[in-house]
């Protein structure tokens, strides 16, 4: 890679930095400064604001990695594959905030820690099938095509199951609130609340962004290295 | 008609294995029972608890063994190169994929219909008056647990843990499966219609097999 094309990498690196910086310092000033408190919840409802963002962040970090799974078996292209293994491990670490973040929710305003409703067996199981993901690339042989093929393979089966767990919201119990954006009738935020919502949102997802693109460079880098190690040895 | 054919001739090549060293249907029956057996000592169910805990106890039991059964004919393709043999025959790979998913059915439900009736005896339960139901969970939940299995046990085939890692990831996959089979045969234990259920069961079916025929063919060619 030309030097050149490595000092505009690195100048649009600080920019991404810059930005998400700047917008994480203005979401937890809304947050905590903006968004009014909840009357019955308290301060315990600011948890939302990082619990369902984390949420909607590991559903698309997944379905990006079964976009990359589908596209790598289709076009064998590398890439794809790259993408679609350092999303399913984003997803995974998003898919743990949310399943800490649950229950010290829920405790205080549940009683409990965990129930073992529909949303949440769901959101476990998801994250069981990508730990599996994760596990099972780990131990498939680098050498050639096959641990690409094989993870794109169990990326599709992992996440053709997601919906089907949901399904079984029908006719499951479930005591996790409906949603409260386009929920039911009676279910709605308050305007300052809603902003702040939003804009958590677009701040998880840039979050998201930004450390996939670090993820897939330090791909490269570590790719660079093994065939810088491999010419080594070979000498 | 051809493709049906070659299908038959697969699972036939299978069975035909099977019967010869039964290595897979003893040893899944086997511990199919240890397992009731050991769930048994873990709950001591009375009658009524049985009713509440049999039909997971029953799906547990039949997915361990499942577990194992899927591994034993995945294995048998690895010796004296039976797997390349069977890349090079002219069939589809949707084919190869049927035929090992219907040997394995085959197979799953031998082994659940030992292990039925020896629940019924251990537990006093009768199991006769809801058979026709019992079947029809069975049949439906066998199909999306092998549907899934099959493929998965030749991908976790290639890693160097081989069968250690079909578990870890089979079981979050047949999550769906066994919420649904539980349920219905809760529901036949009851006496009550079980369509919910039942159409989970189906929905899960029809997507994963036509998954695992698309997908059958980039696992071999690796």
């Amino acid at each position: 890679m030309s030097s050149e094309k490595q000092n505009t990498r690195a100048v649009a690196d600080t920019v991404w930095l810059l930005l998400l910086g700047t917008a994480m310092a203005v979401n937890i000033w809304l947050i905590f400064g903006f968004a009014p408190l909840e009357r019955t919840m308290g301060l315990m409802q600011k948890v939302f604001y990082f619990h369902v963002p984390a949420a909607w962040v590991s559903f698309l970090a997944f379905f990006v990695t079964f976009c990359g799974s589908i596209t790598y078996l289709i076009t064998k292209r590398e890439g794809a594959d790259r993408l679609a293994a350092a999303s399913a491990g984003l997803g995974t670490v998003f898919c743990t905030m949310v399943l800490i973040t649950g229950p010290l929710w829920a405790k205080p305003i549940w009683g409990i820690w965990w129930t073992w409703d529909a949303r949440l067996t769901s959101t476990f199981v998801l994250w069981l099938l990508f730990l599996s993901y994760l596990i099972l690339r780990s131990y498939l042989p680098a050498t050639g095509t096959r641990r690409q093929t094989l993870s794109a393979v169990i990326g599709i089966l992992g996440f053709l199951n997601v919906p089907i767990v949901y399904m079984s919201i029908r006719w499951w119990r479930t005591q996790h609130p409906q949603p409260v954006i386009a929920g039911g009738d009676d279910s709605g935020l308050a305007p300052d609340m809603l902003v702040t919502f939003f804009f958590s949102l677009f701040v998880f997802t840039l979050l998201y962004w930004v450390l996939l693109r670090l993820r897939l460079r330090q791909d490269v880098s570590e790719r660079k290295l093994r065939a810088l190690q491999r010419r080594e040895t070979a000498r | 008609m051809r493709t049906l054919r070659n299908i038959l001739l697969l699972v036939g090549k299978d069975i035909r294995l099977e019967l010869r060293t039964k290595q897979g249907v003893v040893s899944m029956t086997v511990f199919s029972i240890l397992t009731v057996l050991l769930l048994a000592f873990a709950f001591e169910p009375g009658r009524e608890e049985t009713e509440w805990i049999g039909p997971g106890l029953l799906w547990i039991a039949f997915s361990f063994a499942g577990t194992i059964g899927l591994e034993t004919t995945q294995t048998s393709e690895r010796e004296e190169g039976a797997l390349e043999a069977l890349r090079m025959a002219p069939v589809g790979r949707g084919s190869l994929y049927l035929g090992k998913l219907i040997a394995n059915v085959i197979l799953l439900s031998v082994v659940e219909l030992v292990t039925l009736p020896l629940f019924g005896i251990l537990f006093n339960f009768e199991v006769l008056p809801m058979l026709p139901e019992l079947l029809t969970v069975q049949f439906f939940g066998t199909i999306g647990f092998a549907a899934v299995g099959t493929i998965l046990a030749a991908v976790t085939s290639y890693t160097k843990l081989r069968g250690v890692l079909l578990p870890v990831v089979l079981f979050p996959m047949i999550v769906p499966v066994l919420l649904a089979a539980v349920e219905a045969t809760a529901a036949a234990f009851r006496g009550d219609p079980m369509t919910g259920a039942l159409r989970l069961l189906i929905v899960y079916d029809i997507v994963f097999v036509t998954t695992g025929v698309l997908l059958f063919g980039s696992v071999l060619e690796e």
